[in-house]
């Protein structure tokens, strides 16, 4: 055997080698992410515990492994400034009773809340030229948003949610902050209207924050999340549909400085109920659990 | 040029296997996408045996003229309670004819009081043969040339009595004949026919009340920040740290929520809550319920110097049956009163919630700015006239429940004192009145 071919040899041997190593070490990991984490079979499970406890699930379920981490946020003072001064630009007067803030002119008068809230209120309600009161639902969308655009209280990165009609006959126009393609549901803004006026703009914007320490992790499986939310909320004694089941970040509302806010499943129910699911623990998120001083 | 190509693909192959084995033989990390494992061990204090952690409330030594009062503050109280606590967990001796020790009040030396009660039974230290029991007091008597225990509850519904041994008997003559030798001041055991309020309304005394005779000298104390380790105490609470997000507050106090239980965490505080374990019942005994409250203690953050249990009693409604500890810190055998006392709430599901705060007395605390303290008289008076001022038309006799002198934990700063204070509790309202001038203490304020 020459030497020319015994290189040849020993090349390919390694080769082999080290492509037998190379799928060893990183075969784990590449699985995972291209591993689906939501098999047919969990679906079939979770179609049948849904319809054993009278829901039905007509929204698309994400069936990729995905992560999460608790995102840092406060409230966005940035915003609540050019809203402010904005207003008093307008020559607002302004009082304060130690939790809220006021800000009035003429017929509109905005109240901050020591949270971050800003309602602002129209007394009377305002009066659009056009009868808004006839309008579909994207026509109204439009119309509604060129006012608080107007008015300087869209927030940057608020997406259209739902149209809500209340019992009493006011229609809520929500939205949701979006930030970097995530979806924070904490953050909002609502429109009420009246008839054929606008008669409030409520707005609860977050600002992410860098965190020093980031904790990435798994979070669990939607059909989990769903399966979590059917044994939180039991067995429905009416048919109800779930017409969404979304992944973005939730938590209630805090005054303070800054909090981590955890990824959740959020499931819309088509009576407008809406759940969340903490992604990190499967538990539902309820009233923010603060310690508060014994009896 | 070929040949050369080939050699160096074979060494950078052989170079590469060298350095992919090397990797799998000690092990890559895995990308890191799943919590850390959370089960890890922590390390807190270990329960303390009951029997080192329960002490009588107070003791008083019958003198002429009155009773000198002991409690924890007093070296010879622990003494007296260490050899007491010793002879309650010996088996019974011979029980003596009870009419000759019970018939005579003059013959007892001290009396040692215990709130809450003492439990008895196989299940605790004392009294073994006595299963079941709650003792409230104990009572030292000398009769003839025999010195007997006397035990009892409140309602006198159980009495154990015991002759002493005579190496404890000895013991406890010398303890108490250096009591009788140095001055102390006296107190007093309230009785209803004592005071009258000047809007003419009488007493009402549910328990024993002792009183300080002469004005009391007091000095302000220091107290400093407990050295906690946070992370520790974070992983006490939560079994699964990782999934607790925190919050940060505008006053710099932090809380960690898993979005079931919180634990709020200030300089000065620690507050923690798990209302889902709040409904629940309770099925274990009031000695149990003592041993788990010692052991709360324990694992959530130790004991501090003079924390003393206080009240141990059953809460809540039907399905919400919860078991409320109370502990109260105390410096120079004085309780301090703080916003945030000591407190545990907790029923067969666990713990639903846990205060402390967070601070306690410093080493060397006594200041130089000395005060005398009010008459008991003038303070009872001070605060039925608040009582009468809070309750006004409420015209039945005063139920005191409480009295006594105190410490009001309060802040210069981040400077933290406690201000003696006198503490009257009347038909369940208590009040805290500066001990020299008497003005009002707003609770609400406290630290």
């Amino acid at each position: 055997m020459n030497l020319e071919r015994a290189k040849l040899i020993l090349i390919i041997a390694f080769a082999g080698l080290n492509l037998f190593l190379g799928y060893q070490l990183f075969w784990p990991d590449f699985g995972r992410l291209t591993q689906v984490a939501v098999s047919t079979e969990d679906l079939q499970l979770l179609d049948e515990l849904l319809e054993d406890n009278n829901y039905t699930l007509e929204a698309s379920i994400d069936r990729s492994v995905q992560t999460g981490i608790f995102m840092t946020v406060s409230t966005s003072l940035e915003f609540q400034r050019q809203v402010l001064l904005k207003l008093l630009q307008e020559g607002a007067q302004f009082s304060s009773n130690g939790d809220a803030t006021f800000y009035k002119k003429d017929d509109k008068t905005a109240i901050v809340q020591s949270t971050g809230l800003i309602r602002v209120l129209y007394t009377p309600p305002f009066e659009p030229a056009e009868n808004i009161a006839e309008f579909e639902e994207r026509e109204l969308r439009t119309y509604v948003e060129n006012f608080i655009d107007d008015q300087q209280l869209m927030p940057e990165g608020a997406v259209f949610d739902y149209l809500e009609t209340t019992e009493g006959g006011e229609k809520i126009l929500h939205y949701y902050q979006v930030s970097d393609s995530c979806p924070i549901f904490a953050g909002h803004l609502k429109v009420t209207l009246e008839g054929h006026s606008i008669k409030s703009v409520e707005i609860y914007w977050l600002k992410p924050v860098e965190s020093e320490i980031t904790r990435e992790m798994e979070v669990i499986t939607a059909p989990q999340a769903l399966s979590n939310f059917v044994r939180d909320l039991g067995s429905s004694a009416e048919p109800r549909t779930i017409t969404s089941v979304t992944l973005g970040y939730f938590s209630g509302e805090y005054d303070a400085e800054k909090w981590e806010i955890p990824p959740v499943w959020r499931i819309v129910l088509q009576d407008g109920q809406i759940y969340y699911i903490n992604a990190f623990t499967g538990n539902l998120e309820q009233e923010s659990v603060v310690p508060e001083q014994l009896p | 040029m070929v040949e050369k190509i080939k050699s160096i693909i074979l060494i950078i192959l052989v170079f590469s296997s060298l350095f992919l084995t090397y990797q799998l033989w000690y092990g890559q990390q895995p990308a890191e996408l799943i919590a850390e494992d959370v089960y890890e061990r922590i390390i807190v204090e270990k329960p303390r045996p009951l029997e080192e952690v329960f002490y009588p409330a107070y003791a008083t030594v019958t003198v002429e003229g009155g009773y000198y009062l002991l409690n924890e503050a007093d070296q010879e109280f622990a003494k007296i309670w260490s050899h007491i606590n010793q002879s309650l967990q010996l088996p019974l001796n011979d029980l003596p004819d009870e009419s000759d020790v019970i018939s005579d009040e003059n013959v007892t030396l001290l009396t040692l009081y215990f709130r809450p009660g003492l439990p008895t039974g196989a299940e605790v230290p004392w009294l073994k043969d006595y299963p079941g029991n709650i003792v409230y007091e104990i009572k030292l008597k000398q009769h003839n040339s025999e010195i007997f225990l006397v035990a009892e509850n409140s309602a006198e519904e159980f009495r154990h009595i015991s002759v002493v041994s005579d190496r404890t008997k000895n013991l406890l003559l010398e303890i108490l004949a250096n009591i009788y030798e140095n001055d102390r001041d006296l107190y007093f055991l309230l009785r209803e026919d004592m005071f009258y309020s000047s809007s003419g309304r009488g007493l009402n005394l549910p328990v024993p009340l002792f009183l300080p005779l002469k004005p009391a000298v007091m000095t302000k104390i220091v107290l400093v920040n407990e050295d906690t380790d946070r992370d520790i105490l974070l992983k006490t609470f939560f079994v699964d740290y990782n999934l607790a997000r925190v919050i940060e507050e505008k006053d710099g106090g932090l809380i960690y929520t898993d979005g079931e239980k919180g634990l709020r965490l200030t300089s000065e505080s620690l507050e923690y809550s798990n209302p889902r374990l709040e409904e629940s019942r309770v099925t274990f005994t009031y000695a149990d319920a003592l041993k788990n409250s010692n052991n709360l203690i324990s694992y959530h953050g130790g004991w501090p110097e003079g924390l003393q249990l206080e009240s141990l009693t059953s809460t809540g409604w039907v399905n919400a049956v919860s078991y409320l500890a109370q502990w109260r810190m105390f410096a120079n055998g004085y309780p301090l009163y703080t916003l945030i006392p000591t407190k545990v709430i907790f029923n067969d599901r666990g713990l639903v919630h846990y205060s402390r705060s967070l601070y306690f007395p410093a080493d060397s605390n006594v200041s130089n700015d000395e005060i005398i303290t009010a008459e008991w008289s003038e303070a009872l008076e001070a605060a039925v006239k608040i009582y009468e001022q809070d309750l006004p038309g409420l015209r039945t006799s005063l139920r005191l429940e409480a009295m006594h002198l105190a410490y009001a934990v309060n802040a210069s700063g981040t400077d933290y004192y406690g201000e003696p204070v006198w503490y009257v509790q009347i038909s369940g309202k208590s009040y805290l009145l500066k001990a020299d001038t008497l003005t009002r203490v707003n609770e609400e304020a406290l630290k």
